[in-house]
C-alpha cells in the first residue's frame, strides 16, 4: 500500500515536470516567434521602403522600373510567407485573438472587387461578383481577418482556374447571417483530397505544380473558425470548386470616414505648409529611408540614433513630430516618450510608434504609452503622409495622373490585322522565340524602326515581353502578326 | 558562345541574363524542364545552366535526360539551387551536373564559373577536333 502511494506521489511529480517543460517550451516559442518576427521585418523594412522611394524617381528608365516593381513584388510574396508562417504558429500557438470594429462591409467586397478584376484580367479569366443591394452595410466584426480570408480564397481560385471565371457572391437568407462564396471554373478538387488540403503545409497534386507553403487554407479554415463560422467546399474535378462560409455579423452604426484617400500619388507638401520632423532608430537603414520618404515631400528632418541623441536634438529645436522606434538599446522608446511628456506636455510634439511586431493587441498598449499614432513596419509611403495629415492637418499636393503613365490596368488592345513586319524579319523572329533565345530576340527587336503606329505598339510589345522573358507571349503575339 | 537558362521564375531568367548578356554570352531562355528538352538539342548551347525545383519535370530529371540523348550529352549542366544539403549537392553530381551554383546568385560567382566551363567546353571541343 505504502509502496502504491509512493508511486503515486512520484507520477505525480512527473507529470507536474512534464507540464511545466511543457509550458517553458511553449513560452519560450512565443518569444522566439516575436524576436524573429522583429529580426524579419527590420531588414523587409529597409527593402521595401526604399523600393517604395527609388519608384518615385522620374530619373528611372523603363527596365530600372521594371526590375523595382520586381523587386517590390518578391518583397512582398516573401512578407506574406512570412505572415503566413507567424499566423499558424500563433494559430497553433492559441495566440491568435478576434478584433471587432465596425465596418462597411460592401466597401471591403469593393476594395477586393479592384485587386481581383486586374488579377483576372492578367489571366485572361473573367470576373464576376454579386453583393447585396444597398449603399453601405455597417457590420461589427474583424474586419482583417474576414478580409485576409477572402483575398486567401480569391487568389487560390485565380491561381487555380485557367479558363473561365471567378465569382465572389455574397447572400444574406436570414438577419445579419452573411454567406459568402468564392466559385470557380478550376480544376478542382478530388473527393479524398478534400479534407487533407485544410491541414498546414499540406497540398494536393494541383498545388504542389503551383507552389506556395501550403498554408492558406490551413489559416482561413481557423480564422473563419475563430469567427464563428465554418469554412467548406463543394468540388467537381475537372469543372471548379466553391469554398464558403457562414458568418454572424451583428449591424453596427455607421460612421463617417475621415477624408477618403484619394487614388492618387502624393507629390509634396502643399504650398504653406511646413513641418520639422524627427526621426528616431538605432538602425541606419531604417532611420535613413524614412527620412527620404519625409525629405521628398518637403519636410525638414532630423536623426537620432539613441534616446539620449533624441532629447538632445528635440532640446536643439523643437520638432512638431516624432517617428519613434520602440525597441532600442540603452533608452527604450517607453522611457523616451515619458521623458518628453514629462517636459513638453501630451500635445506638443506628436509622437508615432514605428513598430515591427506582429502582436497588433499592442496598439492600444501603445496608445496608453502616450503615442498618437502607431505604423507597423514594413510601413508604406502613405501610411506616413497620413500620420502627418491627421496629427497636424498637413495638406498635400498630389501627381498629375500623366497620360503616358502605366496604371496596373490591363494593356491597350493591339489591333494586329494592321501590323506589318518584313517576311524574313518575321521567320527571324520565330526561329528565335522557338529556341527562347532573347538575345536574338532583343537585338533584332532593336533594329526595328516601324513607321505605323500598330507595328509601333507591337513591337513595344514584344519587348516588354522579352524584358519579362515571357517567351510564351513573344509567341502569341508573332502568330498574330502578317507578313507585309 | 550560346548559354540555355532554365527556371520557372521569370524574374530569377531574368536576373541571369543580365548578368550573363554583357558577358557577350548568346541568351535562350526555357521556362521549365520539359522546354528545354525540346530547345537544347536544336540550339545545341555550350553551356546550360538548370534550376532544381521546377514543377513537371525537375532539375536533375532533365539533366539525367539531357545526358542520355546523344546530341546533347556533352553539354556541361551546372545546377542553381536553393537546397544546399550535402544530400542535395551529391544528387546535383549524380544527375551528371557539372558544377553547382547556390541562390541567392553572387554575380561574380556566376561569371566565373560559366567562365570556366566555357574554357574546358572550348577545349574539348578542340580535342574532338583535332583528334579526328
Amino acid at each position: 500500500m505504502q509502496k502504491e502511494i509512493a508511486e503515486h506521489k512520484k507520477t505525480g511529480e512527473e507529470l507536474r515536470k512534464t507540464k511545466e517543460l511543457a509550458e517553458t517550451a511553449n513560452r519560450a516559442k512565443s518569444v522566439f516567434l516575436a524576436n524573429m518576427s522583429h529580426e524579419i521585418r527590420t531588414p523587409m523594412n529597409a527593402v521595401l521602403g526604399y523600393t517604395q522611394i527609388l519608384l518615385r524617381d522620374k530619373n528611372l528608365n523603363a527596365e530600372q522600373t521594371e526590375a523595382m516593381k520586381i523587386i517590390e513584388s518578391s518583397g512582398n510574396h516573401l512578407l506574406e510567407m512570412i505572415n503566413d508562417i507567424l499566423d499558424i504558429s500563433k494559430i497553433e500557438a492559441g495566440h491568435m485573438d478576434l478584433h471587432s470594429t465596425s465596418f462597411d462591409l460592401n466597401k471591403l467586397i469593393a476594395s477586393l472587387a479592384d485587386m481581383f478584376q486586374f488579377r483576372c484580367s492578367q489571366k485572361q479569366l473573367g470576373w464576376r461578383i454579386e453583393r447585396l443591394d444597398s449603399a453601405a452595410i455597417w457590420v461589427l466584426g474583424d474586419e482583417g481577418k474576414l478580409r485576409q480570408v477572402l483575398i486567401n480564397l480569391l487568389g487560390n481560385a485565380v491561381k487555380f482556374t485557367e479558363a473561365g471565371e471567378v465569382l465572389l457572391r455574397i447572400t444574406s437568407e436570414q438577419a445579419d447571417h452573411y454567406l459568402f462564396e468564392v466559385i470557380d471554373t478550376g480544376a478542382g478538387i478530388s473527393p479524398e483530397n478534400r479534407t487533407m488540403i485544410f491541414q498546414p503545409f499540406r497540398q494536393d497534386e494541383e498545388g504542389l505544380k503551383k507552389g506556395g507553403t501550403g498554408l492558406g487554407l490551413a489559416i482561413a479554415k481557423k480564422q473563419v473558425a475563430l469567427m464563428g463560422g465554418e469554412l467548406a467546399l463543394d468540388s467537381t474535378p475537372g469543372k471548379g470548386s466553391r469554398f464558403f462560409f457562414d458568418l454572424h455579423l451583428p449591424p453596427a452604426a455607421g460612421q463617417v470616414e475621415a477624408g477618403t484617400k484619394p487614388d492618387k500619388t502624393i507629390s509634396r507638401l502643399a504650398e504653406g505648409c511646413h513641418l520639422n520632423a524627427l526621426v528616431v532608430d538605432d538602425v541606419r537603414e531604417n532611420r535613413t529611408m524614412l527620412s527620404k520618404m519625409l525629405r521628398i515631400v518637403g519636410a525638414d528632418v532630423v536623426e537620432a540614433e539613441n534616446g539620449r541623441t533624441a532629447l538632445e536634438k528635440i532640446h536643439a529645436r523643437i520638432p512638431d513630430i516624432v517617428f519613434l522606434d520602440m525597441r532600442m538599446p540603452e533608452m527604450d522608446g517607453t522611457e523616451i516618450i515619458a521623458r518628453i511628456q514629462e517636459e513638453f506636455g501630451l500635445e506638443r510634439i506628436k509622437i508615432v510608434i514605428a513598430t515591427a511586431t506582429v502582436f497588433r493587441h499592442q496598439r492600444e498598449k501603445f496608445f496608453q504609452l502616450g503615442g498618437h499614432a502607431v505604423v507597423w513596419k514594413p510601413f508604406r509611403c502613405e501610411d506616413i503622409y497620413d500620420c502627418l495629415k491627421k496629427l497636424l492637418g498637413m495638406e498635400f499636393d498630389y501627381e498629375e495622373e500623366s497620360p503616358g503613365k502605366t496604371t496596373g490596368h490591363a494593356e491597350p488592345n493591339i489591333n494586329f490585322s494592321k501590323t506589318r513586319l518584313p517576311e524574313n524579319i518575321l521567320l527571324d523572329l520565330k526561329k528565335a522565340a522557338e529556341f527562347g533565345n532573347v538575345t536574338r530576340l532583343a537585338k533584332t527587336l532593336d533594329n526595328l524602326s516601324p513607321q505605323d503606329t500598330a507595328t509601333q505598339a507591337v513591337v513595344a510589345r514584344l519587348k516588354t515581353c522579352v524584358g519579362r522573358c515571357d517567351v510564351e507571349g513573344i509567341t502569341n503575339i508573332l502568330g498574330k502578326i502578317r507578313e507585309a | 558562345m550560346k548559354t540555355l537558362l532554365v527556371d520557372d521564375t521569370p524574374a530569377n531568367l531574368d536576373v541571369l541574363r543580365k548578368t550573363l548578356e554583357p558577358e557577350g554570352y548568346e541568351i535562350s531562355i526555357a521556362s521549365s524542364g520539359e522546354a528545354a528538352l525540346k530547345i537544347a538539342p536544336r540550339f545545341l548551347p555550350d553551356l546550360i545552366l538548370l534550376d532544381v525545383m521546377m514543377p513537371g519535370m525537375n532539375g536533375y530529371e532533365t539533366c539525367r535526360r539531357l545526358k542520355e540523348n546523344e546530341a546533347t550529352r556533352d553539354i556541361p549542366v551546372i545546377f542553381i539551387t536553393a537546397q544546399n544539403d550535402k544530400e542535395d549537392i551529391v544528387k546535383a553530381f549524380r544527375a551528371g551536373g557539372a558544377d553547382y551554383i547556390a541562390k541567392p546568385i553572387l554575380h561574380e560567382e556566376v561569371c566565373a564559373r560559366v567562365r570556366t566551363h566555357m574554357q574546358l567546353r572550348g577545349l574539348q571541343k578542340e580535342l574532338k577536333e583535332s583528334s579526328r
